[in-house]
């Protein structure tokens, strides 16, 4: 196996020594990897530390990824037994900067798995309350949101 | 760190001593909203259309419609409808999508009409929306909402009315297409009184048509292709030729297309029209195994049928279950379904590229199904997402949200299945409880 070692620094200084094959799930480093010499720090300008900490963390975790076909039911269990407890000490807006990150840097795995948690988190809220999640004004006249609250009256059962 | 407590309902900007971790908020860029808003449930979705304009519009737009997921990935867009007994006066219709993780409830609702005993239903789904004909009681369903529309009555004293549907993207328009026949008529008998309903024009009413080719219709389906009906009929001396009718919705015009490739013309099985790759195709069985998918390919103003696709199925152990080719999904796999359901619902995926077989089931975990089930139609590769109000009335009847799947046929058993959409669960209990919900 590849012992290649990539270094990246955060935002903030901070740096992290990690497998090339763990590196290469984030598809920009990939690119970066193809231009720059080897040995030289990759300076990520949009993450700070923390969060590329986590990130790492999880992408570790993640570095051999099960086939669909894969028979191990139990390995996928124990991954999505971890990825849930993962998710769950963070705080929404730590969730947040991971979604950010995990966008810039291209880890498509994460990206998704992180925008499901929030999209868990959302699902039962009243729009009033996403709307705080989000920073969102709310634009529509009273009447407006009347009428769709009626069309889509179903949605708002109890 | 700021603590978010469900129970209390603060303000936008009220509070200064976060505006700071606020602002990390505002950084989320809205393609990374539109991520996380595919991945949420239908019911939810629905319910942010008011969160602000460009939500709604998001939500709304064919992009968000394509790549919307329902909540999970790589779901296959078959809908299945279930229907009661029909000896119920009332026939409930239940919208519900098979899927790889969870079962998908969209919505239920009750038919307006006495479900008749002579005359045939017909159900079309057209981009979004669902068309059912009940003899001159015609219906347009939205099954993500569960909400429909009903029609005026076409002009015609028949009971014997056949209704086609079509959609044009170009006019962003619904049509239905109604014709009629004598209930007791000779077999030779050409169909007439043929008329348009335009959905949302200001002119509720049917408009007559002519149609200068006498036929019978012969398929109880029809593909809606960039704003053209197809659907097969008999036409011809004796009505003997089968033959694809199309009907143009831009034009109102109705009229034969060609005639269908002679291998086929004396088909045992019922003509099923799919959408293939942006033709219409006809799968046809010569063997019990075997599929051949006929396409038509139109170009240049030459029509001619290819026998594209064939493949067979290995018999497999304790499975002999008929199956038929439904339709394809959007990424060129056929989809086969059963004419009736036992065990459980499910549909199979076929690839021809990979030459492979898949089983997609509705999870219905706990359940057992004791009795012989048929779920009346399935949709294939169907899109889901029509949010829009199209003057809608009428709503779902289930008091306590969950939905009743019961058999069309009942063997020793009276059992019914309640599905609770919220707790994605199910539970089987005894035919009694229909009182509760009338």
């Amino acid at each position: 196996m590849s012992s290649n070692k990539i270094l990246l620094t955060s935002s903030d200084g901070e740096s992290f020594e990690i497998d090339e094959a763990v590196a290469r799930k984030f598809l920009i480093i990939v690119h970066m990897m193809e231009d720059n010499c080897a040995g030289e720090a990759i300076p990520l300008e949009n993450v700070t530390g923390d969060i590329l900490s986590k990130i790492i963390e999880y992408a570790k975790m993640h570095v051999n990824e099960p086939s669909e076909e894969d028979e191990d039911e139990e390995a996928k269990k124990n991954l999505d037994s971890w990825d849930a407890k993962f998710m769950e000490k963070l705080d929404l807006e730590t969730i947040f900067k991971i979604i950010l990150a995990a966008n810039y840097l291209n880890f498509e795995g994460l990206l998704g798995f992180a925008s499901q948690t929030v999209a868990d988190y959302i699902k039962d809220k009243t729009p009033e309350e996403v709307r705080e999640i989000f920073n969102i004004e709310n634009d529509f006249t009273p009447e407006e949101e009347e009428e769709i609250r009626k069309e889509n009256a179903w949605t708002f059962n109890e | 760190m700021r603590r978010r407590s469900k129970k209390i309902k603060t303000e936008n900007n009220s509070n200064p001593e976060t505006s700071e971790e606020r602002n990390k908020f505002d950084e989320i860029p809205h393609d990374l909203v539109i991520e996380i808003l595919e991945r949420l449930p239908l019911k939810s979705v629905a319910r942010f259309l008011t969160v602000s304009k460009l939500w709604a519009t998001t939500i709304r737009s064919p992009d968000f419609r394509k790549s919307y997921r329902g909540g999970s990935s790589s779901e296959p867009r078959t809908l299945i409808v279930s229907d009661l007994n029909f000896k119920e006066p009332n026939p409930k219709l239940h919208f519900f999508r098979p899927s790889i993780s969870s079962p998908s409830f969209l919505s239920s609702l009750t038919c307006p009409f006495t479900y008749p005993r002579h005359e045939e239903y017909y159900y079309h789904h057209v981009n979004g929306l669902i068309s059912v004909g009940y003899g001159t009681d015609q219906i347009v369903i939205n099954p993500t909402t569960g909400k429909f529309i009903t029609l005026p009555r076409p002009k015609t004293r028949r009971k014997l009315v056949i209704s086609f549907f079509g959609y044009d993207s170009v006019s962003d328009q619904y049509k239905v297409l109604c014709m009629t026949e004598r209930l007791r008529g000779h077999p030779e008998e050409a169909s007439s009184q043929h008329q348009v309903y335009t959905l949302g024009a200001k002119q509720k009413s049917w408009k007559m048509i002519n149609c200068s080719i006498p036929h019978r219709p012969w398929s109880w389906n029809a593909v809606c292709i960039n704003g053209v009906v197809y659907y097969i009929a008999k036409t011809g001396e004796g009505m003997f030729r089968r033959c694809l009718m199309r009907f143009d919705l831009k034009s109102d015009n109705l009229d034969l297309c060609t005639i269908l490739p002679e291998e086929i013309q004396t088909s045992l099985h019922d003509y099923f029209l799919i959408n293939y790759k942006g033709k219409v195709a006809i799968p046809n069985q010569p063997n019990f195994y075997t599929y051949d998918v006929w396409v038509m390919n139109q170009e240049g103003g030459k029509i001619e049928w290819l026998k594209n696709i064939t493949f067979t199925i290995k018999p497999r152990k304790g499975f002999v279950r008929y199956l038929f080719v439904t339709g394809t999904t959007h990424t060129g796999e056929f989809i086969l379904a059963p004419t009736s359901y036992t065990d459980e619902f499910y549909v199979f995926h076929y690839n021809p590229d990979m030459n492979s077989f898949r089983k997609i089931r509705v999870q219905a975990p706990g359940v057992k199904f004791s009795f012989a089930q048929k779920a009346s139609v399935v949709f294939s590769d169907h899109s889901l997402l029509r949010l829009d109000n199209l003057h809608i009335r009428g709503s779902t009847h289930t008091a306590t949200g969950e939905f009743i799947l019961a058999p069309r046929f009942y063997s020793d058993d009276l059992n019914v299945i309640h599905f609770n959409p919220d707790t994605n669960s199910f539970r089987s209990t005894k035919v009694e409880v229909y009182e509760d919900y009338e």
